[in-house]
């Protein structure tokens, strides 16, 4: 019987590879993690807690490489796909709860009102995927940032080490995207309402 | 849109963001010329980045996760109704308010319409009620928790299903987690002692069946109004196959991620190894930690932090937090603790012994042990008894004598242990020798009075 790590690591790769199958397997992970977090916050925990979305990749890093011998033969190939796969997970979650919204069981709140209404603009992530992708369209490197940055929430050097370019890249293009996308979001938010 | 027309575009934004603002524009009218298409667009990005300094700054989990927050805190500042089950009847359950709500269940206390009693009922999370990896969990729960039927382990009374949403009928407990009785700050000894003894009554009785909980954490320990502790939530146990479907173990439990909660995780947990009932003993070794002391055993830091200290380092030895844990109490934590399983103790019953021998020598006053730390005590109870033979508290017309009692006033370390002490003929004061000198002391107010040693001396 296969262990647990080479499960996920299996799962991890098979569904890098395409295989949709996999990512059913993984996502319990996340939403687990993502419930977590949700209580740490309504509890009142989150202050004391450091927690950050990067621990729950961390903690796969920290058992696939560290300590099994498994071929994820470097941090940047791993962090790389675990940006992927949060993207792809969470973004189906947001996507699964704003049609609940729409079906009227929670008020939805336009971006702009959000961005008015309280200090920390609250992304529709599923607006910010599609524009992520029409960033794609015009700059790869940019849209591979906000997901490492934005989705596994890496630092600028992490992020640096993954894309294999300089610190200072990575701030320049992470200012250029956030500006652009915080632009296209803007627009749709105003042509939608 | 053509890559060189973009790089231009990119290459003007950075330079603009380096001038100062006022000047900006000038800048913009110099080097973009009669191209207002270019000017405009790097206005625009120029525009949005100025009102884009917060946004995406809190990573996406967090976003959502706040979100869900704030969605669960409008619901009358309670947890959210996520399927609407208040009040109507599921099976032949009335669903009457709702209890919790955590990572992996939502929790409604009902009335059983037929039986006429409370129970608790357990449910998915809405977005987790049609995952097959999530609904076997549940089930797992429901079968390993039935196949105990143990009064310090949360009854499960049925799994049954509404309109597609499994769900467990469980006992109803009233009191709180050992979470919220700890809340930061150390159980009284009596306590550690009687909730440790209960959990590990209850983790001898799952590992008699073959199942190890995997999650022992105080959050999962309920300690009930007349203190009767229940240990919750097998959600994570793993079942030795014999004892169940072996479909049922062989796709869930094992390929399961993250097998345990973080902070409570022995090292093989972390390393992805088996676990066996030495896992368990890890993990009630950090909730014993945690009762005696307040504090985690492993403090949360980032989770790799956390990960490689539970790995590599020992945790702090419980009697540098607090010196009332009694030393043999802290070897046993510390034998929990162990790093390695071959090291702990190797059953629940070995463990249950030695709890069993402390928790005796706690409550038998008649017998105090003699040993370092007692010797004191045995001298003061002598003292005592010398007193009152010697007539020192008997005032002729105050017929009645004092009752005799052993009672501790002072610690004796080790490393500076008391040499000779005695009472006064009042009984009011103590006084004791050690190696920092001469010592004083008021009984009832415990205010004490020293003579230190002078440096040059030495005296034993």
């Amino acid at each position: 019987m296969p262990t647990t790590d080479h499960e996920i690591s299996n799962l991890l790769k098979a569904w890098s590879a395409g295989d949709e199958h996999a990512l059913e397997k993984l996502t319990p992970l996340v939403y687990a993690e993502l419930h977590r977090a949700a209580h740490r916050y309504m509890t009142g925990e989150r202050s004391e807690h450091t927690l950050q979305t990067t621990a729950l990749i961390n903690e796969l890093y920290l058992r696939l490489v560290d300590f099994q011998q498994v071929d994820w033969q470097n941090r940047a190939h791993f962090f790389g796909i675990c940006a992927q796969l949060m993207r792809r997970i969470l973004v189906d979650f947001a996507r699964a709860r704003s049609s609940q919204k729409r079906a009227g069981d929670i008020p939805i709140l336009p971006l702009d009102q959000e961005l008015v209404g309280s200090g920390e603009p609250q992304p529709d992530l599923v607006a910010l995927d599609d524009a992520l992708k029409s960033l794609a369209a015009v700059d790869e490197r940019k849209s591979r940032v906000v997901e490492l940055r934005f989705f596994a929430g890496l630092n600028v050097q992490e992020t640096a080490e993954v894309l294999r370019v300089s610190c200072e890249t990575v701030m320049r293009d992470w200012k250029l995207a956030k500006a652009w996308l915080f632009r296209e979001l803007s627009q749709e938010s105003r042509n939608g309402s | 849109m053509d890559p060189d027309r973009w790089h231009r575009i990119e290459r003007v934004y950075h330079s603009a963001l380096a001038v100062e603002e006022s000047r900006r524009s000038a800048f913009l009218e110099d080097t973009c010329g009669h191209d207002q298409s270019l000017r405009r667009e790097v206005e625009s990005l120029l525009s949005a980045d100025s009102d884009a300094s917060a946004f995406l700054e809190v990573p996406a989990l967090d976003v959502l996760a706040k979100d869900l927050a704030r969605q669960s805190d409008s619901a009358d500042g309670n947890f959210q109704d996520d399927l609407q089950l208040i009040g109507n009847t599921v099976s032949h359950y009335r669903v009457l308010e709702k209890l919790g709500g955590g990572g992996m269940g939502v929790v409604y206390k009902a009335e059983d319409l037929k039986l006429g009693r409370f129970v608790a009922l357990k449910f998915l999370p809405r977005e987790l009620a049609h995952h097959p990896e999530a609904v076997a969990q549940l089930r797992r729960e429901a079968r390993a928790a039935s196949a105990l039927n143990h009064p310090h382990i949360c009854t499960v009374h049925d799994i049954d299903e509404y309109e597609g949403h499994p769900f467990i009928v469980m006992e109803l407990l009233q009191g709180d987690t050992l979470k919220q009785r700890i809340a930061a700050k150390p159980l009284k000894p009596e306590l550690v002692l009687s909730f440790a003894t209960q959990i590990l009554d209850a983790l001898e009785a799952a590992h008699g069946k073959g199942i190890i909980h995997r999650d022992i954490k105080p959050a999962n320990i309920f300690v009930t109004s007349r203190g009767d502790v229940k240990v919750l939530d097998f959600g994570l146990a793993k079942v030795a196959p014999s004892n169940l479907d072996a479909a049922l173990s062989a796709n869930t439990a094992e390929t399961r991620a993250f097998v345990g909660t973080l902070p409570y995780m022995a090292p093989e947990q972390l390393r992805g190894e088996r676990a066996d009932e030495r896992t368990d003993i890890h993990t009630f070794g950090a909730v014993l930690f945690e009762m005696s002391t307040g504090q985690r055993a492993f403090p949360q830091r980032s989770s790799a932090q956390l990960g490689k200290e539970i790995l590599h380092n020992l945790p702090p030895r419980p009697r540098t937090i607090s010196r009332t844990i009694p030393v043999q109490l802290e070897q046993i934590i510390l034998k929990c603790l162990e790093k390695n399983a071959d090291q702990r103790f190797q059953s629940a019953s070995e463990l249950g012994a030695e709890l069993d021998e402390l928790t005796k020598e706690s409550k038998s006053d008649a017998h105090p042990r003699v040993g370092i730390a007692s010797a004191i005590m045995v001298l003061l109870a002598v003292a005592v008894l010398v007193a009152l033979k010697l007539g020192w508290f008997d005032r002729a017309d105050h017929a009645p004598l004092a009752q005799a009692a052993t009672r501790q006033i002072t610690s004796n370390p080790m490393d500076d242990p008391v040499v000779k002490a005695a009472i006064s003929p009042d009984g009011k004061y103590v006084v004791y020798t050690d190696l920092q000198g001469l010592h004083l002391r008021n009984v009832d107010s415990g205010e004490t009075h020293s003579l230190q040693v002078p440096e040059d001396l030495c005296f034993r």
